[in-house]
């Protein structure tokens, strides 16, 4: 069981989100050409360790959390809004 | 146009009755639909806005829209919970056109008095039974009156709000509300439900 605080809501079970996926891309311009539109639809990089991502608070106060999580242990090293800027070492 | 119906989502599904197997100390949870209610959801999308719309809210019912998430403020006529941010949901009695008060020149707000059931718990076991299905603190010292939390209860969402302590709104979306109803009854089978 993974225990994310929500910056809104404050710590609640990870049953209460959902994973919505990878927070360190950067959505490329619309002029930017399909290489890198598939680089940023298709492509992820499957880190060991520390990951930034988003979730969100579905069940609870609907919120979008950006969360450090471990990928290895599972454990929720920082969480904030999506617009904050958390602790740099996501990749 | 033919007026329509309000209609419960549970008209013919909440018998009175006493279900399950309570001790020698009667039914430990009592369980009634508080209906017909009026609900609406005021939001805005930012900071600023909010502010006027909770100023000119506060004006409309002489509430003001609780600014601490998680809690509510009014004793019930109405009464106004934090559901998000810049968001919230303001209940009472069905009695008045509330939508209609409620259209305030800052914000958005939707009735959603037709789109949720909202069934009353109460009773000395209502926290144990919570606490199967729900993965908050139930401990009377954290979750008191005045509070009130979005969770995935029984698997679904639900919004509960503490009215007493020992008393729960459960706000649920109209089209789960049935299945809510089982599952609340199944997992209060082992403390006796009285349904009024």
């Amino acid at each position: 069981m993974i225990r994310i605080t929500c910056p809104y809501c404050g710590p609640r079970d990870h049953q209460e989100f959902a994973y919505v996926g990878d927070a360190t891309l950067t959505r490329p311009s619309d002029d930017a050409g399909a290489d890198a539109w598939y680089d940023f639809v298709y492509l992820r990089d499957n880190p060991r360790g520390p990951h930034l991502e988003y979730w969100q608070h579905v069940h609870g106060c609907r919120a979008f959390v950006k969360v450090l999580r471990d990928t290895l242990t599972h454990e929720v090293l920082a969480t904030g809004t999506a617009a904050d800027d958390l602790v740099a070492g996501g990749r | 146009m033919a007026e329509l119906a309000r209609c419960s989502a549970l008209a013919g599904v909440l018998e009175p009755g006493l279900h399950g197997r309570p001790d020698f100390r009667g039914p430990g949870i009592v369980l009634a639909e508080r209906h017909p209610m009026s609900l609406v959801e005021i939001a805005a999308a930012s900071d600023e806005v909010s502010g006027a719309m909770c100023e000119e809210v506060a004006g409309i019912l002489g509430i003001r829209p609780p600014a601490e998430p998680g809690t509510a403020t009014g004793t019930g006529r109405p009464r106004i919970l934090w559901t998000g941010p810049w968001r919230w949901l303001v209940v009472e009695p069905e009695s008045r056109d509330l939508a209609g008060m409620l259209e305030p020149a800052a914000g958005a707000s939707r009735d959603l008095s037709h789109a949720r059931t909202v069934l009353r718990l109460g009773g000395r076991d209502v926290r144990r039974l919570f606490m199967k299905g729900a993965p908050l603190d139930w401990h009377p010292s954290v979750f008191v009156p005045g509070c009130c939390a979005q969770t995935a209860m029984f698997h679904q969402s639900v919004l509960v709000d503490c009215r007493q302590p020992e008393v729960f709104d459960l706000f649920v979306a109209r089209g789960y509300a049935r299945d809510l109803l089982e599952r609340v009854i199944d997992a209060g089978a082992e403390y006796g439900v009285q349904v009024s």
